[in-house]
């Protein structure tokens, strides 16, 4: 029971581990942004960034 | 009338002489023969007739100084060399000894010898090789240094040369020094058998002792079986690992695995460790390894949340990324719920908190449990887990026992 258990635990650890990163705003293209929420990537801050208030307004109307 | 007949026997005596003197005949069309096809460059016509001529008169040297030079043109230098020599010491004062001398020479240098760069005045050069270098070279009964020995000058005559090295036969040879030439001994030395006796020495003991500090009021069993200490405090054993059990009334059983050699006193300390102090030294480990496994259940937990956020987080952007924007963002709510940035950054933050916590609850277990392993394996007595190093062909540590 105990090697079973130490197993689970050893396998749980091993997956956390090599587990990608969560997202971020970084980018290369706007393709990686939410251009649906009005955002843009920023070619020298390589970040996705909002260009338009009002298309970041979720459920505005345009 | 006297006078006259001792001239004429005189007379006679010295023609026949002269006569013994000149060379046969056969002798000479032989040699002649043999010289003649030399010259043409057939030699092993030449060397039939030489050496038939030679054996015709073996004291001339015209025979085997051609002979050498037939050898030499076959590139046969260890018999250039004889014949050579043949010729030297048939004739030592022949007007043609240079040529033979270097005839001699030159045979010997093609075998890779040393040449003599001394002085012969009237005597001649001995040098000495044999099979092992660094034997203790005698020549004529003095000490010449160790081999090899390079032409040295020395007087002619027979001489005795000797060869002596440890480990190996002495070799001996008897050669005779020519003048003008070096003289070369090659001593081949045998390996000597090598044995050794040890005789049996009476006084080196068959056993070895054991004594046992801190046993005074326990009972002490060596192999399992009770064992009564000689007037000195010693057990005497016999040679090899032997396992000793002490018994003390309120103590955990010492034992230990000892080596006796032969003639050697081992010495072991029983340690006294009372029951109670075991008890709560192993106690404490179970708590040790409880707590580390309880740590890693937690690490586990956080660690399956944090990666079930991430996965959302991942979910949320890609579905965000997909979404049209040509499309009025009300008319794609009914196809996937909108997730703004600060949405996906606060379960992506979440996310690594939880996977901090994780990984640090991990690094307490493993702390925990190597305390726990620590105090078990290292507690005085009978030990429920051993861990040891391994060594062979690959490294690793070996656990022996259970957990708990």
């Amino acid at each position: 029971m105990i090697r079973v258990v130490c197993a689970l635990v050893l396998a749980a650890g091993g997956c956390a581990w090599f587990d990608d990163d969560p997202p971020s705003r970084a980018c290369r293209t706007t393709r990686d942004c939410f251009a649906a929420q009005g955002e843009t990537c920023n070619p020298t801050t390589m970040q996705c960034e909002v260009v338009d208030a009002a298309a970041a307004a979720p459920g505005e109307a345009p | 009338m006297i006078g006259r007949r001792a001239v004429a026997v005189a007379v006679v005596g010295l023609a026949v002489a002269v006569a013994h003197a000149q060379p046969s005949a056969g002798f000479l069309a032989e040699f002649q023969a043999g010289t003649d096809a030399y010259r043409l460059g057939d030699y092993a016509t030449a060397r039939a007739h030489l050496e038939r001529a030679a054996a015709i008169d073996p004291t001339l040297p015209g025979p085997p100084r051609f002979l050498a030079a037939v050898d030499a043109a076959e590139s046969k230098w260890d018999a250039c060399i004889e014949h050579a020599r043949a010729a030297i010491v048939a004739n030592p004062t022949s007007s043609e000894i240079g040529a033979t001398r270097k005839l001699h020479d030159d045979c010997r240098a093609a075998l890779g010898r040393p040449g003599f760069t001394g002085d012969y005045a009237d005597g001649g050069a001995l040098a000495i090789t044999t099979s092992v270098a660094g034997a203790a070279l005698t020549v004529a009964g003095l000490k010449a240094g160790a081999s090899p020995l390079p032409p040295r000058a020395i007087a002619l005559g027979t001489i005795t040369v000797r060869a002596d090295k440890a480990g190996w036969r002495s070799a001996e040879a008897t050669v005779t020094i020519i003048p003008g030439v070096v003289t070369d001994v090659v001593l081949t030395l045998d390996e000597a058998p090598v044995g050794v006796e040890l005789a049996p020495d009476p006084g080196v003991p068959t056993h070895g002792w054991l004594t046992i500090d801190g046993a005074a009021d326990a009972a002490i069993t060596i192999d399992g079986q009770a064992m009564t200490a000689d007037d000195r405090g010693r057990y005497p054993l016999a040679p090899g690992d032997h396992t000793i059990e002490v018994r003390a009334a309120g103590s955990i059983p010492f034992r230990r695995r000892v080596r006796i050699d032969r003639g050697q006193e081992q010495r072991v300390v029983a340690s006294r460790v009372s029951v109670a102090d075991h008890a709560a030294r192993q106690r404490r480990a179970t708590i040790a390894l409880a707590t580390g496994g309880g740590l890693a259940i937690v690490g586990a937990a956080l660690g399956w949340l944090a990666l079930d956020s991430a996965d959302q987080a991942r979910d949320w952007a890609a579905l965000e990324r997909l979404r049209p924007s040509t499309v009025p963002l009300p008319d794609t709510v009914g196809f996937a719920p909108i997730h703004t940035r600060a949405d996906i950054d606060a379960r992506a933050d979440r996310a690594r908190t939880l996977g901090w916590i994780s990984a640090g609850a991990y690094v307490a277990a493993a702390a925990a449990a190597a305390t726990g392993i620590y105090w078990l394996s290292t507690a005085p007595g009978p030990h429920r887990l051993e861990v040891a190093p391994t060594l062979g062909d690959g490294w690793g540590v070996a656990v022996r026992g259970a957990l708990p």
